[in-house]
């Protein structure tokens, strides 16, 4: 009975681990996972953005379905860039055609994000120095303080105020993000 | 409650727990609506145009062959991979718009040996993408190409053969897989780790403790592939 109670403490623990998880934002493909320290440390770029608007067109001639989102840019961060980024990502729909990427971020209008950015592609746009880890949603919280939504990771956070740690890996905020990147870049 | 019947409750309550979690691992992440739609292939098996290149330096056409035959060895389910035919033409980001032209029917196997085309497709710096295209309507997949990062080194870290046995998972329709997540995405106390060989080939990330685990289908990919493919 003792056995039976530990394995089955244990296939229930499982199982929550897996709800857990599964409720973090759905990314895909296979990459090697990064902090966003070390990610903020090896970008060329990183930016507060505002996203303008994300549309699919179809690439004539490869039939390649394509993901162009516009973001203003609101602070460089890290990098020169001017007013205004588009990245081009592979996925989409267009007419009765889907080309799923298995990962395809999804922005809505008006949104706030951080981007982490690499070198241009070969095509000139901006490319994410990862897909998993390169977004950082922004939010407002009910007394109107901005705070970055997605878990950061590897980064000790500094109140921008006190120059003191403070408490972080959820819900941290803004201003307080940008001063502690700021000092690992 | 007497206490003898709480691993009873557990037991009865896990399915439940479980249930809500099933759509994760064997199909496609539905990214583009709020309904799970199942993505299938027309047939099997599938034929494979592959890039005459070299993957990470080495012949790519054994890395390959080798991952059809970890899929094609699941029990009780047709055979995956069909004819490999490797073109004389290595695929780059100069002559990828020409050759792997998307819905034209023709699967390919890109080998991305400095990874440029994928940095040209929006995905810099991943292992692998896999990239369906199917018809809206039917659901059915038209069209199949996986590209494979040659540009980092197969090692530990990022296994080349586990990564074209992923890549090749999302092609068949199915989706990341959160299990062993637990490993590597955090280090909650408290929650039992599954052994890092136990971790799901479908799982997103390169098994921190050595990808190469990677190269072993496991139960839930096994799950994943009689769910949608078995008898």
């Amino acid at each position: 009975m003792k056995q039976l109670f530990k394995t089955t403490v244990l296939l229930t623990l499982f199982f929550t681990s897996i709800s857990i998880v599964n409720s973090e934002e759905s990314f895909a493909l296979k990459e090697i996972r990064s902090t966003t320290a070390n990610l903020a440390r090896s970008a060329d770029g990183v930016v507060l953005a505002n996203c303008v608007k994300s549309e699919a067109r179809i690439d004539e001639e490869t039939g390649l379905i394509f993901t162009y989102t516009t973001f203003k840019v609101d602070e460089k961060l890290k990098g020169e860039y001017g007013d205004e980024i588009v990245l081009r990502i592979v996925g989409g729909t267009v007419g009765d055609k889907t080309i799923s990427s298995p990962f395809l971020p999804r922005f809505t209008q008006n949104e706030d994000v951080i981007l982490i950015l690499g070198p241009n592609n070969t095509r000139g746009y901006p490319v994410l120095k990862s897909l998993s880890g390169g977004i950082l949603r922004v939010e407002t919280d009910d007394t109107g303080v901005k705070y970055v939504k997605t878990p950061v990771d590897g980064l000790e956070i500094i109140d921008s105020k006190t120059n003191q740690r403070a408490a972080g890996r959820d819900k941290v905020n803004l201003d307080n993000f940008i001063y502690s990147l700021n000092e690992v870049m | 409650m007497n206490i003898r019947y709480l691993p009873i409750l557990m037991i009865m309550l896990s399915p439940f727990v479980a249930i809500q979690n099933s759509s994760a691992y064997h199909n496609l992440n539905n990214i583009f609506e709020s309904t799970f739609v199942f993505r299938s292939l027309p047939g099997m098996p599938v034929n494979f145009e592959v890039d005459g290149g070299t993957l990470g330096g080495g012949n790519g056409l054994t890395i390959v062959q080798d991952a059809c035959d970890e899929w094609d060895g699941l029990p009780n389910v047709p055979n995956f991979c069909g004819n490999l035919n490797q073109l004389e033409t290595d695929i780059t980001s100069s002559n990828f718009d020409s050759i792997v032209p998307q819905n034209d029917g023709v699967n390919t196997i890109v080998f991305d040996e400095n990874g440029s085309i994928l940095a040209d497709l929006g995905v810099p710096g991943v292992l692998g993408l896999g990239l369906t295209t199917f018809n809206t309507a039917s659901g059915l997949i038209t069209d199949i190409t996986i590209l494979i990062n040659g540009s980092i080194p197969s090692s530990a870290s990022a296994d080349l053969l586990a990564t074209v046995i992923h890549e090749m998972g999302h092609t068949w329709g199915f989706a990341h897989v959160p299990i062993g997540g637990i490993n590597t995405t955090n280090s909650v106390d408290g929650f039992d780790r599954i052994s890092p060989s136990a971790i799901p080939t479908m799982y997103p990330f390169a098994i921190p403790q050595d990808d190469r685990f990677g190269r072993t289908l496991e139960n839930d990919d096994l799950g994943a592939a009689l769910l949608n493919y078995g008898p």
